[in-house]
């Protein structure tokens, strides 16, 4: 009996580590990526973050899709992992190094129109790493707040008072900071153009009033989807114009 | 008085003649707008009118009439009652052009004379715009609808589908009009096509026909028809053979009046019309497509029409390391939108990027017309003269039926020093992209650190109770340290094991009073601490007392008097060492003991 069971928790610890040791698709993803098979990295990252969504193998698949040209595809890649840390500073930097291979002069993420100085201090950080800082705050704001009870000495008193008043206030606003990040992630808009050149109108039907021509890896923010298939986008130049849903391709994902 | 008199007198007879006379007027506007509708009426008065004859309107489109309505007035005057009549002509007409059109004489019988109406002009000016689309339930007339029940036949009411030439080259536009006819006397309304146009083989442009617009009005087969334009298209074929436009079909709803209903109710109960759906389809459209001429240039840019091209700055001349742009214009008639992105040879040290294309292409009625702008960026990094060559464009003309080339004008550029730096990214000629990721953690909308989760509030609950219990420990700890009578008491075990040590290295020396002086210290200081006393307060008796208090056993109270009393008397009489040792492993034992109960 005894024997039986060690030979079952023996054999169950050999699964363990085969499994363990079994060869994950980013691992595969990452040897063919360095054997410059790029095409075959491409569908090995796809089934990867289709299966486990994570900033690094969106990054990864980013990086292959470049290495093929297929720059519209790069960006959006790029962008979901910026979707996932907005302060993945590798996946912001290969992104606008990809948006120049398009067109020079390009308006980076940074400085597009629905950018503005608070989104940007919020891109500091994703929602688990603002979370992390909130908590430290708290737990600092603890101990400030022992200290200004155990301690006898005024000014030391006063000084743990003081930066326990300043750790609350921080750990609420890191929160709040969590919380815009995590709307923000819910509520990403952002769509990059997949057809060659997009053609834009004035009004959600197609014969009305042809505006500019986007070419293939442009973002856009949605601004609103009608029921017929057409969407009204932010261009980077701060315009507002229709395009056909099908020319596009949205950041977020159907989750 | 008398004058007063024969004024009222003449004006009664002005009057009664102006009664009694018969007159044919016309009343028509003189002047009116190429689109609008004009009212015509020919006014018979003081007589019944028989044999009206209508006047010549060539120059108009009889949209109705003549709609004849009578009126009848009585005037008594001095008990003599006078019945006069008056009936009106009317007709509204569409002009068929700008211009000063006439209006011919109408004439009538009445009385036994023939009464004639004079001709008029009417002045017709403005731009004429396309034909309607579709029309709605209150563009018609009363008068148009039939009664229910009203045999709708392929006649009354069909489609087409026109195009402006039937044999055509590859890649030249065309016009395909869907056009509506609806015999005067029907009423439609929603005219819409049952799905869209296919057309295999053919690029299309949907052209954005005006709105609000009147059908124009057309004799076909000897009846009057109301037709309209639904939908036009440019097409382009983009192969050559014989293609065809398979047939189209539009549903509409025909207005018929149900009469056997009351006018009044049918007021109150939303009205007497039914409306009867129709479907129709166009005929199928047969092109032959011509293929373009063999063998096609090699700089063949796809263009088929009359097109010129152009290039020139639209940003300053650039200095070194400064974005500029080229601007190419491809502009004409044709198919613009379909023309390949001119080829241009900037000089070498210049990066060149993909062109953005703007569309400045209209589409109408008449064709497509406009031009294509090619805006190819640049960046020059060396100083220096530089001549950007002129660049050509291969097209071809379906009215000379021969292919052209057109070219625009070379473009020196004097590029001086730029204060710019060398741009990082997009100069490198290695790519700069940066490695890739070797980790991989998966990402979680469900993780401690994910605001909102359970996992979150679970961990904030912790942390906020953790901080509760660690705030309370911390009052307790300073209450223990600012209790110091208490940290004596809890520290009299301790102290006594010290000064135990003490002793233990005095068992073996000849000092014997200093082993006896530190054992009673350890012993009775163990006491005095524990009981808060001070040592020369402490008597046999509170120490018997105080530990009773404490329940300890009534054996060990003696052998801790007892073991006090040994002490006292050893610091007068020298022991030997065994003595010694024994007292000390004694007293060791008893502290041990009286700690463990004294907590």
């Amino acid at each position: 009996m005894r024997t039986k069971y060690i030979f079952s928790v023996t054999v169950l610890w050999c699964f363990f580590i085969v499994f363990c040791w079994a060869e994950s698709p980013n691992n595969k993803g990452i040897k063919a990526f360095s054997n410059e098979n790029y095409a075959e990295a491409v569908d090995l990252f796809s089934t990867q973050v289709a299966k486990a969504p994570s900033v690094e193998g969106f990054y990864n698949l980013g990086n292959a899709h470049y290495k093929l040209k297929q720059y519209p595809e790069a960006i959006i890649a790029y962008l979901r992992a910026l979707r996932l840390n907005p302060s993945f500073e590798d996946a912001a930097y290969n992104l606008q190094l990809t948006q120049q291979k398009i067109a020079p002069g390009h308006a980076t993420l940074s400085n597009m129109p629905w950018e503005n100085p608070l989104t940007l201090l919020l891109d500091c950080g994703s929602v688990q790493k603002w979370t992390s800082i909130s908590f430290i705050c708290l737990i600092l704001a603890a101990i400030c707040w022992n200290l200004f009870r155990i301690l006898s000495h005024t000014i030391i008193q006063r000084v743990a008072l003081l930066s326990t008043f300043v750790l609350v206030i921080s750990f609420f606003i890191t929160s709040l900071a969590a919380i815009c990040q995590r709307y923000r992630y819910y509520h990403n808009s952002l769509a990059v153009i997949t057809s060659d050149q997009a053609q834009t109108y004035a009004s959600p039907i197609l014969n009305s009033k042809k505006e500019m021509l986007l070419p293939a890896g442009s973002i856009v923010n949605l601004q609103d989807i009608d029921n017929k298939g057409w969407a009204r986008v932010q261009t980077s130049d701060g315009s507002e114009t229709w395009i056909h849903l099908a020319q596009l391709e949205q950041v977020r994902d159907k989750d | 008085m008398i004058h007063k008199f024969l004024s009222l007198l003449i004006g009664f007879c002005f009057a009664f003649y102006g009664l009694a006379q018969i007159t044919f007027r016309v009343k028509a506007p003189t002047k009116s707008d190429i689109n609008g509708q004009i009212r015509v009426q020919f006014e018979l008065n003081g007589a019944e009118g028989s044999n009206f004859r209508q006047p010549a309107l060539n120059d108009f489109d009889i949209l109705a009439g003549p709609n004849i309505s009578t009126a009848n007035s009585v005037v008594i005057i001095n008990n003599r009652t006078q019945t006069t009549s008056s009936t009106v002509y009317t007709y509204i007409l569409a002009p068929k052009r700008n211009g000063t059109l006439q209006i011919g004489g109408a004439s009538v019988h009445a009385q036994g004379k023939v009464y004639q109406t004079r001709p008029v002009s009417i002045l017709i000016s403005g731009k004429s715009s396309l034909n309607a689309s579709t029309p709605t339930a209150s563009s018609h007339s009363t008068h148009d609808i039939q009664n229910i029940g009203t045999h709708i036949g392929l006649k009354d009411i069909y489609f087409t589908a026109e195009v402006s030439k039937k044999k055509i080259y590859e890649q030249e536009p065309i016009m395909l009009t869907y056009r509506y006819h609806v015999r005067e006397g029907v009423a439609v309304v929603n005219i819409m096509p049952t799905g869209k146009p296919e057309m295999k083989g053919f690029w299309t442009q949907e052209v954005e026909l005006p709105r609000n617009l009147s059908p124009r009005a057309a004799h076909i087969g000897g009846k009057l028809y109301r037709v309209g334009t639904n939908l036009q298209y440019l097409i382009f074929p983009q192969q050559s053979g014989t293609l065809t436009i398979p047939a189209l079909a539009f549903r509409t709803d025909v207005v018929q009046r149900n009469s056997s209903i009351d006018e009044i109710d049918a007021f109150f109960n939303g009205g007497n019309s039914v409306n009867v759906s129709v479907e129709r389809s166009t005929p199928p459209v047969t092109l032959e497509v011509v293929p373009l001429p063999q063998p096609q240039p090699t700089n063949f840019s796809g263009g088929v029409g009359q097109l010129s091209i152009s290039a020139s700055l639209t940003t300053p001349v650039p200095k070194t390391n400064d974005v500029a742009t080229l601007r190419v214009v491809v502009r004409g008639t044709g198919n613009l939108k379909l023309v390949k992105a001119p080829t241009v040879v900037f000089p070498k040290g210049f990066d060149a990027y993909a062109p953005k294309i703007n569309d400045k292409v209209k589409i109408t009625s008449s064709g497509v017309e406009g031009s294509m702008e090619f805006d190819y960026t640049f960046v020059p990094r060396n100083m220096g003269k530089f001549t950007i060559p002129s660049i050509s464009l291969n097209y071809f003309d379906p009215q000379l039926k021969s292919y052209l080339t057109t070219s625009s004008k070379a473009i020196t550029l004097d590029i001086k020093k730029g204060t710019k730096a060398y741009a990082p990214i997009s100069s490198a000629k290695t790519e700069d992209l940066r490695a890739i990721e070797q980790s991989n953690h998966r990402f979680s909308t469900d993780g401690f650190l994910w605001i909102g989760s359970w996992k979150y509030w679970c961990l904030l609950a912790c942390l906020l109770s953790l901080s509760v219990l660690g705030s309370r420990y911390a009052q307790k700890l300073l209450y223990r340290h600012l209790d110091s009578e208490g940290r004596k008491e809890r520290n009299a075990r301790k102290r006594a094991h010290q000064r135990l040590q003490q002793v233990e290295k005095l068992i073996s020396s000849d000092r014997n009073s200093e082993f006896y002086d530190a054992l009673s210290n350890a012993v009775a200081g163990y006491f005095a601490e524990k009981f808060k006393l001070e040592k020369a307060a402490l008597t046999q008796q509170i120490i018997r007392e105080r530990l009773a208090a404490h329940r300890i056993d009534t054996d060990i109270i003696d052998e801790a008097l007892a073991l006090l009393s040994e002490i006292d008397f050893g610091q007068f009489a020298p022991t030997s060492e065994n003595i010694r040792q024994d007292l000390y492993q004694r007293s060791s034992h008893l502290l041990t003991l009286l700690n463990d109960s004294l907590r």
